[in-house]
């Protein structure tokens, strides 16, 4: 029963990461988005107690569409409580390979410590951490979050040109709004928020990244 | 340029400023760095105990938490001190200890090898400074101590539900105690109160051994206090003038005194006493006042006059003279009764006991409602007083005279009144002083204050200060002042024993009386047993010597106290003249209070309730209650000024401007004004306070 429950759970968080992975414009499979509970067990066992599958099997790398080089990582720490020294151990695995981004999903919730190490780390290699408990659905696929678009840098700038506006004078977002940090978005980055609205069809928003 | 350089100065001000801001923020990040490179060095490996001493200082207790944590999450001992790894810990957020009865929450516990070294880890975290981090090195710290993790008693997590069994133990005993006092209070009470006669007759007997021992007394040091010091009396005598204050204090003391303290006066004391007594008198006579008894009353009332006319006048310090010089005269009658009658130290023996044999009938006659106690003991006290005076019939005649001389001379002494009012009997006394005073209108009130200074007594005082209710309802007419004073002294002891019982069955006791609360749970039984064997052996003994000194007295009076000689039982004749003299005086007294309430907005129901307990406290004669009707209305006025002494609403009511101008008026048209009121009224108290007997002789 509790394994059942167990991989059905890390069953519905792989698949958000891999929406989320999908999304954000990495290259992510068809067929793994599409990915049953069956077919999670097939591909990794279905008794989480015994480790199979243990929680780092369930490590992902994705790449970006348009630049390969930009990988990704998704790690799945066993730990219940994230420590230093776990973090530590993903650092070196991410210098190591280069890659500069990576998705830490905790299961409880991380030291103070080591989220301060995760601070420490920011400019250079970017760790962003997910409760399990948050990623169990996709909010972006909820029907009272409207459709979050991330604009590039030109059409950005494109849009500050044509309504002749300067950032600050856009209204704004936090970093840490659970949108923003589904898309992993970075300061000074503009959404496009689409929504229906009942006497304009389609109301469009911009949002800056405060 | 001026304005440049000023720019420039201010620049040079900001750039300062902003350098120490700087400075301070980098200090600040360098000591966060410096803390996180610490806990990161904890977190990783074991240190020595020293080492965590020095990191104890450069870390908050957050920082310490996060390595406990830290460490654990990587298998090693939370105490960074420990080098042991964690062993499985169990899944459970509680611990049942079935050994000490106690749950634990053992979150925290978890983080550790062992219970040593969570206490341990506690200890120390105990001793990290809450200050933050960059101050420091501005401030001393205390060194911080570790516990050695093999010789302390580990601790098993956070109590949650703790049940210490001796603390349970000590409640349960405690609860039992409790319940144990209460009911042998209850029992002791109810005891009392079924069996009131018993309780009541030992504490009548162990009144009666107090008032011989007080009387004993009263015959050295002339008051009639129960003075500790006996073995000075020549002296106490011989210095009378400074012994009265300390007397006068001395009425409180033995007011006062503890019950224990007067019961064990034995019995031989009493005998050596009265012996003592009689033979003294003799000395007494000789001593010291040869002039003021020889018979030349004629002298000593003036004197007397003039003392207190300074007594009136002056303040209270000088009380004390001529209340010794009272004293003194007091002392009169008996040496004067030795002269008349050859026996006299027989007489005074049988007066003596005489007075004992009546307080002992007093015990056994006693009735069981409280207040008619008191009623009681006035009452025999009147007969007996009545008895003495009629002994002394001759005395008796004389008294009178005094009185009479000394309302003349006070009189004389304002040079209003002819001096000279020749001795007349009592019942004329009244009226011969009545025209002289009322040939002037300033002696009127004057007058009135001299018979209500007759009234009052240590009750009527007592009465009005203390504001006991119950008290001083006890009458003494014509008594001896010792007397007087040892059965106030009685009556309050005994009050106060009352009040302590009934305390005691309110389960509220405070002061002494909670002492001893506390003391009597533990042998409440034989306490009691032991005080009524006490006052049983003391009323045996009382009797004894009685009986065996018993003479029968020499019967010259026409009272038919005589007639009771034998029996000694109180006369319902005496108790029945205070009555009728206090029928009389309230009816006097109802028939004038309209008219003086009327300016002081009273009704007749606000005062005559304490109207009549005063009436009841005072000392009335057959002489000093007969007024004039308009001396009514001025012993009225100064009856209700006495009492506004005690209640607040009359007092407020003699301050209202209605009262004060009607009153001033009506004083002023006697030649006082309103003041003169006030200090009378003070006088009158004063003078019962320093015990003044001339009324007496």
């Amino acid at each position: 029963m509790d394994d059942q429950h167990e991989t059905y759970k890390l069953w519905r968080i792989r698949k958000t990461v891999m929406q989320l992975c999908h999304d954000r414009g990495y290259l992510v499979t068809q067929e793994e988005l599409d990915q049953t509970l069956d077919g999670f067990k097939e591909q990794f066992g279905d008794k989480p107690s015994e480790r199979k599958p243990g929680r780092s099997d369930l490590i992902v790398l994705v790449a970006h569409n348009d630049d390969p080089t930009d990988q990704m990582f998704v790690f799945f720490p066993d730990e219940s409580k994230v420590g230093i020294k776990t973090i530590k151990t993903y650092c070196q695995r991410m210098q190591e390979e280069n890659i500069m981004r990576a998705i830490i999903v905790v299961q409880s919730g991380m030291t103070p410590s080591a989220k301060q190490a995760l601070v420490e780390m920011a400019p250079k290699y970017i760790l962003e951490q997910f409760i399990e408990s948050e990623l169990l659905i996709n909010i972006t696929e909820h029907m009272l979050v409207p459709e979050h678009k991330v604009m590039t840098a030109e059409e950005k700038a494109e849009l500050l040109a044509r309504y002749k506006l300067k950032e600050s004078q856009l209204p704004r977002i936090q970093q840490g709004d659970p949108v923003a940090r589904y898309f992993g978005l970075k300061r000074g980055q503009v959404v496009k928020i689409i929504r229906s609205s009942g006497t304009a069809g389609r109301y469009v928003s911009y949002r800056l990244v405060v | 340029m001026p304005q440049s350089a000023e720019n420039k100065v201010s620049i040079d001000a900001k750039a300062n400023k902003l350098e120490n801001v700087e400075k301070t923020l980098r200090t600040r990040v360098e000591c966060e760095e410096r803390a996180f490179r610490i806990v990161n060095k904890l977190i990783d490996s074991h240190v020595e105990g020293t080492y965590l001493v020095k990191c104890g200082s450069l870390i908050s207790k957050e920082h310490y938490s996060d390595i406990v944590e830290e460490r654990a999450i990587t298998w090693l001992c939370g105490y960074p001190a420990c080098p042991k790894s964690l062993g499985k810990t169990p899944n459970k957020k509680y611990h049942v200890c079935t050994k000490t009865n106690k749950v634990y929450e053992i979150s925290e516990r978890k983080n550790f090898c062992s219970s040593q070294c969570f206490r341990a880890s506690r200890h120390f975290s105990a001793q990290i400074p809450d200050s933050p981090l960059w101050m420091r090195d501005k401030e001393d710290l205390p060194a911080i101590s570790l516990l050695d993790g093999d010789t302390i008693k580990g601790m098993q997590g956070d109590e949650v539900i703790g049940s210490n069994p001796k603390q349970i133990m000590k409640y349960e005993l405690e609860s039992l105690e409790e319940l144990d006092k209460k009911t042998s209070t209850s029992k002791r009470s109810s005891a009392g109160s079924a069996t009131p006669k018993s309780t009541k007759s030992s504490g009548q007997a162990q009144r009666v051994a107090r008032q011989t021992a007080t009387k004993s007394a009263s015959g050295s040091n002339t008051d009639g206090q129960n003075k500790p010091c006996i073995s000075d009396e020549r002296t106490c005598r011989n210095n009378y003038s400074n012994n009265t204050l300390a007397e006068c204090a001395s009425v409180d003391a033995s007011v006062k005194s503890s019950v224990v303290a007067n019961t064990d006066l034995p019995k031989h004391f009493i005998k050596d006493k009265v012996k003592h007594l009689s033979e003294e008198s003799a000395e007494i006579y000789d001593e010291c006042n040869v002039p003021l008894l020889s018979l030349k009353f004629d002298e000593l009332t003036t004197k007397e006059g003039a003392k207190e006319q300074l007594n009136v006048g002056e303040s209270s310090k000088e009380v004390p003279r001529p209340a010794s010089q009272h004293s003194v005269s007091n002392r009169n009658p008996d040496p004067h009764t030795g002269d008349t009658f050859p026996s006299k130290l027989d007489h005074l023996k049988a007066l003596m006991s005489r007075r004992k044999n009546v307080l002992i009938k007093m015990v056994d006659v006693q009735t069981v409602e409280q207040k008619q106690l008191k009623k009681d003991v006035p009452s025999q006290n009147v007969q007996l007083d009545e008895k003495k005076s009629s002994y002394v019939s001759h005395d008796m005649g004389r008294e009178n005279v005094t009185v009479d001389k000394h309302s003349n001379s006070v009189a004389s002494y304002n040079g209003l009144v002819p001096s000279s009012t020749t001795p007349s009997p009592p019942a004329h006394n009244a009226t011969s002083s009545v025209p002289s005073s009322s040939n002037d209108k300033k002696s009127l009130l004057q007058h009135v204050c001299t018979i209500l200074k007759t009234w009052v007594t240590m009750e009527t005082v007592r009465f009005l200060t203390l504001g006991e209710d119950c008290e001083a309802k006890s009458l003494l007419q014509f008594s001896d002042p010792r007397v007087q004073q040892g059965y106030g002294a009685l009556c309050q002891r005994l009050d106060a024993q009352e009040k302590r019982m009934e305390r005691l069955l309110d389960g509220s006791l405070d002061g002494d009386a909670g002492a001893e609360r506390v003391s009597r749970p533990l042998r409440p039984v034989p306490d009691y047993k032991a005080l009524r064997e006490q006052t049983e052996a003391f009323s045996l003994s009382v009797m004894e010597f009685i009986t065996g000194k018993k003479q029968t007295p020499k019967s010259d009076g026409d009272n038919d106290a005589d007639k009771d000689s034998e029996v000694c039982l109180p006369t319902v004749d005496a108790y029945n003249q205070h009555q009728i003299r206090v029928r009389i005086v309230m009816d006097r007294l109802d028939k004038c209070l309209p008219n003086v309430l009327l300016p002081l907005n009273l009704s007749i129901q606000d005062v005559s309730g304490p109207v009549r307990e005063l009436v009841y406290s005072c000392r009335l004669g057959k002489d000093n209650i007969v007024l004039r009707p308009g001396e009514w209305s001025l012993a009225s006025l100064l009856i209700l000024k006495l009492l506004a002494v005690r209640y607040p609403r009359i007092e407020s009511a003699f301050k209202s401007n209605m009262a004060q101008r009607h009153l001033s008026a009506l004083l002023s048209r006697l030649g006082h004004d309103f003041t003169d009121l006030h200090s009378f009224a003070e006088s009158i108290l004063q003078q019962a306070q320093a015990p003044n007997p001339t009324e007496n002789d």
